[in-house]
């Protein structure tokens, strides 16, 4: 990814580093220490999940964006390699509606009355 | 030096790491299994290097065969544009292989028959053999470019490469639901505060043991994973600084005493990352075999034959199969860096490759947290 693909915010980052790439394993190491230590730490279970959930994202974007260059390709890359994220989505959609507790207790928010229950 | 010369070299490197670490396991006797660990480590990086010095030898021959020196493949400047790019059979040829080892593999793990397995393998080492003929003397000048929408202007095997990727995010994408829709299944037990190692409180009937519990044991026990991701954060760093050195013009040594070592010229640059890269995902592949040896035949068995141990050697072991195939393309790229192959022309293909070794760091984003941490 050369200098004139970076954005200002990317070359800032990067400037301390000599360039983005290292600055990238710096991020990516510092966010593996922090992934493991969350674990070690005996957070309550949602705590720990936010923060293995908000890590992974990080790590996801910085080797997607710098490593495979997705920053500096067309748009249309970036695009074909989102695309198979909706089949995933839809997999754990899935996963959220047959596991055993999925149907008996569903947050309120997901079972409005759209259609009147059978018998009513 | 030839690659011939190297196969050789990296052979009896296999059988010296083996012989030491047999040695070191007769007489060395610690706590946490570290003389297993040693044991297995060596039978594996021995397996690694043997496997690496017979196609470095496969190489050197097939570059003796058909030369594929570099500038012999007639694609100069004043002719490539009628030398439009002609494509190339290996790929079909390997997946035919790929095909018959498959069949062959059912027909010889219930019949005893070797003949169509044997044969998918020699086809499918014809394809691999003619790929590198054709890529050892590519200079990259006549890189095929996709015409019309949605991709014109890219480099088609980019846009192979990435819709490869696709398919390869859904593979992965069916092992993790697979792995969470099971374990949201067992979600019952996760309220329980209980130890399933018989420490402390004793956990209920049907409590599910997962792979995280084990690994999370111990600091010894987690640690193999922990440098696994260390060590492929770090290879995908290597290789996308070997890809920048290839595609530098005005190459300049690196001001720093270490990193003026490390590349010292542009060739070594390139081969010194691309190598270290290889190095990393071997170191890898031995560290995960330890850690799975230690799983299976540890104080508490955590096997195949069990649906939380199914899923778990499935997908780690689909995700190291990835590795291991990505090794032996980083194995030719090292032996094409040590003849001065790479250039600014063709180091495209580095990035090609540099995109799937990634595409395996971004799955080991997934894995880690799901099946070592939590």
């Amino acid at each position: 990814m050369s200098e004139h693909q970076m954005a200002k915010w990317e070359m800032a980052l990067a400037k301390p580093f000599g360039n983005i790439y290292n600055f990238n394993l710096a991020l990516l190491m510092l966010f593996t220490v922090i992934e493991v230590g969350a674990v070690y730490m005996d957070l309550p279970r949602y705590e720990t999940w936010a923060v293995l959930i908000g890590v992974g994202i990080v790590k996801a974007f910085g080797i997607a964006a710098w490593f495979m260059h997705l920053r500096g390709d067309p748009v249309i890359i970036t695009r074909t390699a989102i695309f198979p994220f909706f089949f995933v989505a839809l997999m754990l959609w899935g996963i959220g509606l047959t596991n055993p507790a999925g149907v008996e207790n569903l947050p309120s928010w997901c079972t409005p009355p759209w259609v009147p229950a059978y018998g009513a | 030096m030839s690659a011939i010369a190297i196969g050789v070299g990296l052979i009896l490197l296999g059988v010296f790491v083996l012989a030491t670490s047999q040695g070191m396991h007769a007489f060395i006797h610690t706590t946490h299994g570290l003389d297993h660990a040693i044991y297995i480590g060596g039978m594996v990086a021995c397996a690694l290097l043997v496997i690496f010095g017979t196609i470095g030898i496969l190489v050197g021959l097939v570059n003796t065969s058909f030369g594929g020196g570099y500038g012999e493949d007639d694609h100069g400047d004043d002719g490539h544009d009628e030398h439009a790019h002609h494509g190339s059979w290996s790929p079909i040829i390997m997946a035919f292989g790929v095909m018959l080892f498959l069949m062959g593999f059912i027909e010889w793990n219930h019949e005893g028959n070797f003949g169509i397995l044997g044969l998918g393998l020699v086809i499918t080492f014809a394809g691999i053999a003619n790929w590198w003929r054709e890529d050892f003397g590519n200079d990259g000048k006549s890189e095929p470019m996709s015409y019309g929408e949605p991709f014109g202007g890219i480099e088609v095997r980019k846009v192979g490469m990435w819709i490869f990727l696709m398919s390869e995010v859904m593979i992965f994408g069916s092992f993790f639901s697979s792995y969470l829709r099971l374990r949201t299944g067992w979600t019952t037990h996760w309220d329980v505060k209980c130890d399933a190692f018989g420490h402390g409180t004793p956990c209920p009937d049907g409590y599910v043991v997962v792979a995280s519990e084990l690994i999370n044991e111990s600091f010894w026990t987690l640690l193999p994973g922990a440098i696994n991701t260390f060590a492929l954060i770090l290879s995908s760093f290597t290789l996308v600084t070997a890809l920048r050195h290839a595609k530098m013009f005005d190459w300049q040594k690196p001001m720093g005493k270490l990193t003026g070592w490390w590349m010292p010229d542009q060739r070594r640059a390139i081969r010194n990352n691309l190598v270290a890269t290889l190095f990393l995902g071997s170191m890898f592949l031995v560290l995960k075999l330890i850690e799975w040896d230690h799983m299976m035949n540890g104080a508490h068995p955590f096997t195949i034959d069990t649906l939380a141990g199914s899923v778990f050697y499935v997908t780690t072991g689909a995700h190291g199969f990835h590795v291991f195939v990505g090794l032996l393309v980083l194995l030719f790229f090292s032996f094409k860096a040590q003849r001065g192959g790479w250039s600014q022309d063709n180091a495209q293909s580095i990035e090609y490759f540099g995109l799937y070794w990634h595409f395996v760091d971004l799955a080991w984003v997934a894995i880690f947290p799901a099946f070592y941490l939590y």
